[in-house]
């Protein structure tokens, strides 16, 4: 492995061209598109009626449970792959290890399941 | 070995170095590929959509209304770009960006042909970081739809994103299934790596499934050198490949899975209050993502861009010779890719939204429990043959035939569920329906009703 | 001799970004910025791994602080009331104040005292073995010893970081249903 690393420099090449493009793209339609705003215009689209109220509106609570969930389960992943990697390397105590590491984990998504997370809406 | 540090050995030994060439090389197929992607696929949708549903289709603009979508881009380019009351300027107008953003750099760790990837090793984390992109999207998605200051907009962004993470679980966990089968492989003769150490990096995943024995027969060389379809993982996992395709779907919020752009209840979802020129990156963003999504199924299932040729070809270590095998590999994996993205439109036009109480239920439900299952099957497995002492052939067969097998018991449990939950949520109908047929019937009186009730 | 110069550059311009963008958490009125410049801290953090040659790490940083862990906090903050803003609400509890200024000079002389005696990296190379682990890592690669590190020498953490996450899901479970 001679330059691992340089190829993330490329990759971050990448994202920032990434901002570029649609900064170019953005300042092309402004040269090239209408500006004729009035006020109708500048309004939110609620269906063809006036909008009432704030959007900013509270949202039920279960959003909030499934991104906690979420990164819970995100955690585990990144052990499981840092695991699968060198799994056959690890043999019989690697794979108890990451066994019961799932089956608890599997326990805790059973009990939100029988607490009816899932039922969100 | 550090990052710097190869940066400026990089800049001393001149910034036009063959390693630089490539990576331009790379970067501006990644940018034709990202722009005309999504000028093809928009075509290539409306098209198949109308020929699956009988009609036409985009016919006007010119021959055979090929130039439908340049028309459409330029139009886009010549809207008004609104930018609505009360929204939060700055993240209104980032929104775009770094939901684009991600989308170009994750085609870095994609492998186009044998010359056509990112310099030196490639990126080593792969897997992962093409994950860890996909995840910034997320953010872009909450930051569109509460900056619009429109309640459709508020909730269809809340959706994508619960939609999204929910998704990203057994997304990522469907693909440990590959990473253990390399760990397997890695070492056996002629597959690479060492000391059974297995790989995220696409590149090395490529290579895993083209290993072949020179036989010294020029046809059969030139063939299937670096091409075996028998040792591609979609014969040992087909069921993996399936749910990672599956929940691409519900990643990029495609039919059926485009419950946060519903239309006839949130409009376009976040979307709804972007114009013009800002409204074409968010499309461009998602069927980029679509083309990724794909890119990934066909290196880590159908073998990248391996096809008969290739690998001769770049062997012979002749620049002409070199520059037809790669070019070819580019087709290879082009037609791959297009040919999945064409099953993402097969989809659309077949099957009907899902419903919301479905939807999560469906990821973390089904779809976690399988993938979960399957890693620990597929290891256990793994040690219980190697412990009879029989070879791994063996493990890849019993592991593929176990795959298959289970892959139509998904199916089943899947039209199992759909039943299920839909009779649960037309239960109340039902129940309605039965209460009213155990009302006596109307006594008869020559033939006509008594008398006509009153309505209720 | 240049290269160094230039790992020294790349980190200040790095620190100085990464300061500025956790100013911005602390300064932005609207809670939903924040969040955001907070994201942009981590991705600086991130950065910072990737200097040091720990891809791997750098990586699960993205994945997990800016993918999933902001995202909650995303969640949290649009979905509380987010348009109030903080400078009109008159703090409640002045005496906090006080303390947390005391409690930030103390934590900043602790810090720069462990920064500058050198005391904490040399008890962290002893503890975790750095040596054989860089060794690893120039042979292996980034992921490998980062795996055969978990799984061989923090067995019993690893197993007890199961039972951490899922008393969080059982936590986030009851705080939901409460609600």
């Amino acid at each position: 492995m001679s330059t691992p690393s340089i190829g993330y420099l490329y990759a971050a090449i990448l994202l920032a061209a990434g901002f570029v493009f649609v900064i170019i793209a953005t300042s092309l339609a402004n040269l090239l598109a209408p500006h004729d705003r009035t006020k109708e215009k500048l309004q939110t689209y609620e269906s063809g009626e006036t909008p009432i109220g704030s959007a900013r509106v509270q949202y039920p609570l279960g959003f909030y449970i499934f991104a906690l969930l979420f990164v819970a389960f995100d955690v585990d992943i990144v052990f499981i792959i840092a695991w699968a990697i060198i799994f056959k390397q690890l043999s019989l105590f690697g794979f108890f290890e990451i066994f019961f590491f799932i089956v608890v984990l599997v326990l805790g998504l059973v009990y939100a399941w029988r607490k009816g997370v899932t039922r969100w809406i | 070995m550090l990052l710097a540090d190869d940066a400026v050995t990089q800049l001393i030994h001149g910034i036009i170095s063959w390693q630089f060439l490539q990576f331009v090389v790379t970067f501006l197929v990644i940018f034709v590929f990202v722009l005309t992607g999504a000028v093809i696929l928009v075509l290539a949708e409306r098209k198949i959509m109308a020929w699956m549903q009988d009609r036409l289709g985009p016919i006007y603009t010119g021959p055979w209304g090929l130039l439908q979508t340049v028309a459409d881009m330029i139009k886009l380019l010549l809207k008004e770009d609104i930018r609505v009351a009360d929204s939060d300027k700055l993240l209104f107008l980032l929104s775009p960006s770094v939901f684009i953003a991600p989308v170009i750099a994750a085609f870095a760790v994609l492998p186009f042909s044998p010359y056509i990837s990112l310099p030196g090793t490639g990126l080593a984390t792969g897997i992962v970081y093409y994950v860890a992109m996909s995840s910034i999207d997320v953010v872009a998605v909450v930051m569109a739809g509460y900056s619009s200051n429109n309640k459709y907009s508020l909730i269809g962004g809340l959706r994508a994103a619960a939609q999204m993470i929910s998704y990203e679980l057994p997304l990522v966990l469907a693909l440990v299934g590959v990473v253990m089968l390399t760990s397997v492989l890695a070492g056996a003769p002629g597959y690479p790596g060492h000391d059974s150490i297995g790989t995220i990096s696409l590149r090395q995943i490529i290579d895993f499934q083209g290993v072949w024995h020179k036989t010294g027969n020029p046809v059969l060389d030139f063939i299937f050198e670096g091409n075996t379809p028998w040792e591609w993982f979609i014969l040992i996992q087909p069921l993996m490949l399936v749910i990672y395709y599956i929940c691409g779907l519900a990643e990029t919020n495609r039919a059926p899975f485009d419950l946060p752009e519903a239309e006839s209840e949130l409009v376009a979802g976040y979307v709804t209050e972007y114009s013009g020129v800002r409204w074409a990156m968010f499309y461009l963003g998602e069927y980029g993502n679509m083309t990724i999504v794909s890119a990934i199924a066909t290196i880590l299932f159908l073998g990248g861009w391996s096809g008969p040729g290739v690998a001769y070809l770049t062997g012979l270590n002749v620049p002409v010779w070199g520059l037809v095998g790669n070019l070819l590999a580019l087709v290879y994996f082009i037609v791959k890719v297009y040919l999945l993205c064409a099953v993402f439109i097969w989809v659309r036009a077949t099957l009907p939204r899902l419903r919301s109480d479905q939807l999560m239920r469906f990821a973390w439900l089904i779809l976690i429990p399988i993938t979960l299952g399957n890693i620990l099957l597929t290891g256990a497995l793994f040690l219980l043959i190697s412990g009879l002492g029989l070879p791994t052939w063996v493990f890849l067969t019993v592991t593929g035939v176990i795959n298959w097998a289970a892959l139509f018991g998904f199916i089943w449990v899947v039209g199992r569920a759909t039943v299920a939950t839909t009779r649960r949520a037309q239960a109340p109908a039902i129940r309605a329906r039965l209460r009213a047929s155990t009302t006596p019937a109307l006594p008869l009186r020559d033939g006509i009703p008594a008398r006509v009730p009153e309505l209720p | 001799m240049t290269s160094t110069l230039v790992i020294q550059i790349s980190f200040f311009v790095l620190a100085i970004a990464s300061t500025a963008s956790a100013l911005g958490v602390i300064i932005f009125k609207n809670a939903v910025h924040s969040a955001l410049s907070l994201i942009l801290t981590l991705l600086f953090l991130a950065l910072f791994y990737l200097q040091l040659g720990a891809m791997f790490i750098a990586i699960v940083q993205i994945l997990i602080y800016a993918g999933a862990i902001m995202v909650l906090f995303l969640f949290v903050v649009t979905m509380l009331a987010p348009d109030a803003s903080e400078s009109e609400v008159r703090d409640p509890l002045r005496w906090q104040r006080i303390i947390a200024g005391v409690l930030g000079v103390a934590l900043v002389g602790a810090l720069s005292y462990l920064l500058f005696t050198g005391v904490a990296t040399q008890s962290i190379v002893t503890t975790a073995g750095v040596n054989s682990l860089s060794h690893m890592v120039d042979t292996r690669g980034n992921i490998e010893a980062f795996g055969l590190a978990l799984f061989h020498g923090f067995a019993f953490p690893f197993e007890v970081t199961s039972l951490l996450i899922v008393v969080a899901i059982l936590g986030a479970l009851v705080f939901g249903r409460r609600t």
